[in-house]
């Protein structure tokens, strides 16, 4: 047999899919950091995460990624994209890029995601959990509220969030998330 | 109380659904395995499913070891020994299956003979079963009648090899991959789903289990069979009739063959039409002798393919025979969609022949006068076919 | 002084076994015109007689033994008979050609054919003269050989057909022996042996057959054999070393089976040579009588007299299992004989075993390239002992039980012979439509292709017309009945052939195949049969007319074919031929036979799924009564 005839396959790269996801991982992950600041019910739950906790949300199995730790100030904080010489204690990641697009251009939302075992989760299912709800809180903020009903499991009402909190801190989100402090994890990352 | 023993096995993980495709490579690192070897049918590869399936691998990190694209219908050691070669030789760690049964039949044989590091399978021809776990298996099916290859036996070569390692690790149905190519395929793979599923049903071996899968099949052929026949590439209708038929071939797997399934493929052996075409033909007769030999029907699974509401206006007594004929109704509608009205047309050395075939088959539970006895019935009209009145339907 | 029969007696001596009774019928002229003699004339006796679906090793099957209207009158190569029945190796009719004694023994009894019903319950052999049959118990031949069972049933004529133990045995490819030519293909021999049948001899010498047109014959005749004296294929390369001038041909166009159909030609196929054969054994001829080509031989081998084996055997019993020494190859073919068994089908089966035992599907010794075992596989099969019953059966029987499907190389049951499709194509759409299964006889398209060069071999354009025409004609020249190989001088030899340069030729029939093969001149045939039967004729009508009873002959047999089962489905090639490229090929070539079959298919009249359609039928007149 010719086995030339049936040549190995190194399979390519989606290269805008990989990109897209990137930047709602940065996005995502510096309005984790600017959410934990603002809102009460994350900060609530942040408390409730041991010091120094480490996770990260990505793309299994070559990114993109987002990291975030709680740091001694109680304080959640975006590292960045590089998982290399962090001790991570929570590793959520998408099982493909293919559904990390859907996910994340909200075609599925994360709970569905999780229901239709798009997720793996290496860790502690609490904690994993507890994430899932920042997540959920900060797209609440981070996106129109057409997109988000989408994205998270449940949209709270205008008793939950009236509109003028929600306004207010979603314009505080934006700032911090947009501020010096993205190019500060940028560089750090380079 | 009537104590329950029975025993079940539903080896694979089923994947359905949208971007069921993109999670092989995680199943694999979830295996241990990083660089499959591809065993495709020609036709799949025609039809540039090989393309969508290496797409689903982009951004994996997996490398494929290679597509060996050179099944036709036909499983026989030559393409396994092949694939076995090339799969040493490219030092893969798992197979993949993509197509029908021959292609899943391939993968399976030749990961006997790189599990064993053997060049022959001589020993489990003679009746020798796997001594370890084989390598990881992923099986794709597409097309019409693959789904029904998802259970525990290897047929290579004309012969059927049983074991429980034989299962896939994995079935993939994928909505891009799953389609039926024709409204015959479609046809075909619904009868064959059907089959496995009503002969679970059937089995005297009663685990809750197996009708559980069993059932779950019925009633997703029953609520898509019509919508599918009209459109076969519809996907909608074409995947839930792929994961019934994945479904019904692992209750299949847990219960003895069904003397349409035994005889249908006897016959095919005999003169090279599908086994398909006897099944739709050979059902209906089938049936009518397991009612003539008062064998109680389980009409309440049965009445599963015709729905909730038909099951809940069935007076009890009447559950076999109506169950019996939603069956039927299914299967004529299916075999509709084939041309050849089969058995009148084969010689009746044959047909005898095939039936001294089918009962020396091993786990079977019927002789060969019964399955005479059922295709003689099938010559004739079947009660079936007529409505209480009397009136032709 | 002989009694004399002028053309054809037209009578029919029908026998059944069971009885031990005998019958007369007659041909219906309209028959006669319709269908010729010879496998015409056997298929149509047997369409009105076989019921379809019977079993062929049942007592309802039916034999049937026809002659051509040229037999008696002298026409070279004319001393050929038919016989035509349900084979039990493939299912379907398969219809044969024999040039031994027994023919023409029968004929110049007076009879034009013979069919033959039901079963004896003990052994019998037949004897027939012109009063009829008379039915002769065979306990004492039973058992025996073809050649001592021969001599037995010849001192009660002048000519024999006998079967071996194989057929006694029921080995499903069993043939027949007359003379030292045999009846070899699709297991006819079978079909005697399931009737309890061992023999049928005929008186013979009863009758002179004369033809009606004496002098138009005769010039005719003379025509005939200048033509055959005139070919270099005829007269020259075939006449000195037989069919297996052909060797040399086949492996450098690699065609040539070499191990199962793994190659196409092979370093030492020389060997096997008819012209290293011819040299080393000292060969004389042995041939059908009459003949003027002279085919066949025999020569001095391991220092006995025996006949040569014909290109076939030596290819299916020699290269094709690797096996490339003509002394044991004849060893092989002495047994096949003795046991009356199709040397094609022998070794096609043969190597099916060991390639199904080198890749582990059976157990057995044998292997490739060596001769250990084989005479002893041979012997069993013969006489059904150990793992020959298996084989017995033929490759697609033992590769249903054992697998191995994809390396068994056969059509529709029927074992392929010499000839490799994958360096000719237009010989694969003929091995996969012909009537009978795999046959080389039906079209002959390696000799356009790869011979003469007529056509370019891995061309498709105007294959499936080519294959169709030559079908027509050899089903015609089978029904005449004369031998296929006067085919060569017959279209070789007439003067616008023979002068035309032969890249002409090619270029024309490759590309303008419709005309090409319309303008060659093929009245010689129609002309010989019309001086016997008398009939006057226009010579292009008259070719029309006989291209046309070929068809009707072949298209018959297709619908007696389509009644057992046949369909599309059956019109196919091994999967080795249709998937697997070969070394010896430049670039890995496999045969496309689904673009040439859908065209076939239209040319033939058929529908999609390859059945004749009504319109083809009715045009042609099959299934009217005629009177
Ligand atoms: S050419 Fe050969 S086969 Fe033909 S009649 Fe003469 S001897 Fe026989």
């Amino acid at each position: 047999m010719n086995i030339d005839r049936y040549p190995e396959i190194r399979p390519g790269k989606k290269v805008f899919k990989k990109a897209y996801a990137f930047v709602v991982l940065l996005v995502v992950g510096r309005g984790i950091e600017a959410a934990d600041r603002v809102d009460g019910e994350v900060k609530d739950i942040v408390r409730g995460l041991p010091e120094g906790f480490t996770f990260s949300l990505g793309v299994a199995p070559s990114g993109p990624w987002m990291v975030i730790r709680k740091e001694k100030s109680g304080k959640l904080r975006y590292l960045g994209w590089r998982r290399f010489g962090k001790t991570i204690e929570l590793d959520m990641a998408i099982r493909n890029i293919e559904a990390a697009f859907r996910i994340f251009t909200f075609r599925e939302s994360t709970a569905q995601a999780h229901n239709n075992g798009r997720f793996s989760v290496n860790g502690n299912l609490p904690n994993a959990l507890a994430i899932m709800r920042i997540m959920d809180i900060a797209e609440i903020y981070l996106l129109p509220k057409i997109i988000a009903t989408l994205a998270v499991k449940r949209y709270p009402d205008r008793r939950e969030l009236p509109p003028g909190r929600k306004h207010f801190n979603r314009l505080r989100i934006y700032l911090r998330a947009f501020s010096p402090g993205l190019f500060r994890v940028v560089y750090r990352n380079l | 109380m009537q104590t329950l023993e029975y025993e079940f096995i539903a080896h694979p993980r089923i994947l359905y659904g949208d971007c069921s495709l993109e999670e092989i490579p995680a199943e694999l690192a979830e295996n241990d395995a990083c660089k499959p070897l591809v065993i495709a049918s020609r036709e799949a590869v025609r039809r540039k499913l090989g393309k969508t399936l290496i797409r689903a691998f982009y951004d994996s990190g997996c490398i494929i070891g290679g597509i060996y694209d050179e099944v036709r219908d036909y499983a026989g050691i030559s393409l396994a020994l092949n694939a076995a070669q090339l799969f040493r030789k490219r030092g893969c760690d798992a197979f993949i299956a993509l197509g029908d049964r021959a292609a899943a039949d391939i993968a399976r044989a030749a990961n006997i003979l790189v599990s064993h590091k053997t060049d022959t399978l001589l020993p489990f021809f003679n009746g020798e079963t796997p001594s370890r776990r084989l390598m990881p298996f992923i099986f794709v099916p597409t097309c019409c009648t693959g789904a029904s290859a998802a259970g525990r036996t290897l047929f290579i070569d004309n012969r059927r090899l049983h074991s429980d390692y034989y299962f896939p690790d994995v079935v993939v149905t994928d909505r891009r991959m799953s389609l039926p190519c024709s409204a015959r395929c479609a046809a075909e793979s619904a009868i064959l789903a059907m089959d496995n599923a009503l002969w679970s049903i059937i089995d005297d071996n009663q685990s809750p289990m197996k009708n559980a899968f069993a059932h779950a099949a019925l009633k997703l052929i029953g609520d898509n069979l019509s919508g599918f026949l009209k459109r076969p590439r519809d996907g909608k209708r074409a995947l839930p009739i792929a994961n019934a038929g994945v479904l019904a071939s692992i209750a299949a797997a847990n219960a003895r063959p069904g003397i349409v399934r035994v005889l249908g493929e006897e016959l095919e052996k005999e003169t090279s039409i599908p086994a398909a075409v006897f099944i739709a033909n050979l059902t209906p007769a089938a049936l009518f002798c397991i009612q003539k030999n008062e064998s109680p029907l389980p009409g309440d699974l049965l009445l599963a393919a015709a729905g909730m509401d038909a099951y809940a206006a069935v007076p009890t007594e009447q559950l076999g025979r109506r169950g019996a004929e939603a069956i039927i109704e299914m299967f004529e509608s299916a075999a509709n969609e084939i041309p050849e009205a089969a058995i009148s047309r084969i010689p009746a050395h044959l047909l005898a022949e095939a039936c001294n075939n089918a009962a020396s088959r091993e786990m079977v539970n019927f002789g060969a006068d019964d399955a005479m006895a059922v295709l003689e019935m099938a010559r004739q009209e079947m009660p079936w076919q007529t409505h209480d009145n009397g009136e032709r339907k | 002084m002989k009694k004399e029969i002028i053309g054809t007696s037209n009578k029919v001596l029908e026998v059944d076994l069971a009885a031990r009774r005998f019958w007369v019928s007659e041909i219906p002229v309209g028959d006669r015109e319709l269908y010729l003699g010879g496998k015409g004339m056997g298929l149509k006796l047997l369409f009105d007689r076989l019921k379809p679906g019977i079993d062929p090793l049942g007592k309802d099957n039916i034999l049937v033994l026809t002659m051509g209207v040229l037999m008696g009158t002298g026409a070279p190569c004319s001393g050929r008979f038919e016989a035509v029945t349900k084979s039990p190796l493939t299912g379907i009719m398969v219809t044969g050609s024999c040039g031994g004694p027994f023919g023409m023994a029968l004929k110049t009894s007076g009879w034009d054919a013979m069919v033959i019903h039901g079963k004896a319950d003990e052994p019998v052999f037949v004897c027939v003269d012109s009063g009829g049959a008379t039915f002769a118990d065979a306990a004492g031949i039973w058992g025996t050989g073809t050649a001592a069972a021969q001599d037995t049933l010849l001192a009660h004529g002048s000519g024999a057909m006998v079967i071996g133990q194989a057929g006694e045995n029921l080995v499903r490819y069993a043939n027949i022996r007359s003379g030292s030519r045999f009846l070899g293909r699709g297991g006819i021999g079978t079909v005697m042996g399931s009737k309890n049948l061992k023999g049928i001899v005929a008186k013979g010498r009863e009758y002179k057959i004369r033809p009606a047109d004496k002098k138009r014959f005769d010039r005719a005749n003379k025509r005939f054999l200048a033509h055959i004296n005139n070919n270099p294929v005829t007269a020259g390369s075939w006449r000195s070393y037989g069919t297996n001038a052909n060797i040399r041909i086949s492996n450098a166009a690699g065609i040539l089976p070499v191990r199962n159909f793994t190659a196409g030609s092979h370093g030492q196929a020389v060997k096997i040579s008819g012209e290293t054969m011819a040299e080393k054994f000292d060969t004389r001829h042995d041939v059908c009588k009459p003949c003027a080509i002279l085919c066949g031989h025999r020569g001095t081998i391991r220092g006995e007299k025996r006949h040569i084996p014909e290109y076939e055997t030596v290819t299916l019993l020699g290269s094709n299992l690797g096996i490339f020494d003509p002394e044991i190859i004849s060893d092989f073919n002495e047994l096949c004989a003795e046991y009356g068994m199709d040397t094609i089908s022998t070794g096609g089966t043969i190597a099916w075993a060991m390639e199904a035992a080198e890749k582990g599907l059976i157990e057995s010794d044998l292997r490739f390239g060596s001769d250990e075992g084989i005479a002893e596989t041979i012997t069993d099969i013969a006489f059904r002992r150990g793992q020959g019953a298996m084989l017995a059966d033929g490759s697609r029987m033992a590769s249903k039980t054992y697998g191995g499907e994809d390396f068994a190389m056969h059509v529709k049951g029927m074992e392929l012979p010499g000839y490799d499709p994958r360096g000719a194509f237009g010989q694969g759409l003929s091995y996969a439509t012909a009537n009978r299964g795999g046959c080389h006889l039906s079209a002959y398209m390696v000799g356009v292709e790869a011979m003469f060069g007529m056509a370019d071999p891995h061309a498709l354009r105007w294959k499936p017309y080519m294959v169709k025409f030559m079908e027509d004609i050899f089903s015609a020249v089978n029904s005449l009945h004369i031998c296929l190989f006067t085919a060569f001088a017959v279209f070789l030899e007439p003067p616008l052939i023979r002068f035309t340069p032969t890249f002409i030729i090619r270029h024309l029939n490759q590309n303008f195949s419709l005309l090409a093969l319309n303008l060659m001149d093929a009245s010689l045939w129609p002309e010989l049969w019309h001086a016997v039967v008398g009939k006057r004729y226009i010579p292009y009508l008259g070719m029309r007319g006989f291209y046309k009873a070929g068809e009707r002959a072949h298209v018959l047999e297709r619908y007696m074919n389509i009644r057992e089962g046949i369909a599309k489905k059956d019109d196919t090639l091994p999967r080795r031929l249709l998937d697997e490229g070969r070394t010896c090929d430049h670039e890995a070539k496999t045969v496309p036979l689904d673009s040439m079959l859908k065209t076939y298919y239209r040319l033939r009249g058929y529908d999609e799924n390859g059945i004749p359609r009504e319109k083809t039928l009715e045009k042609l007149g099959i299934g009217k009564q005629t009177k």
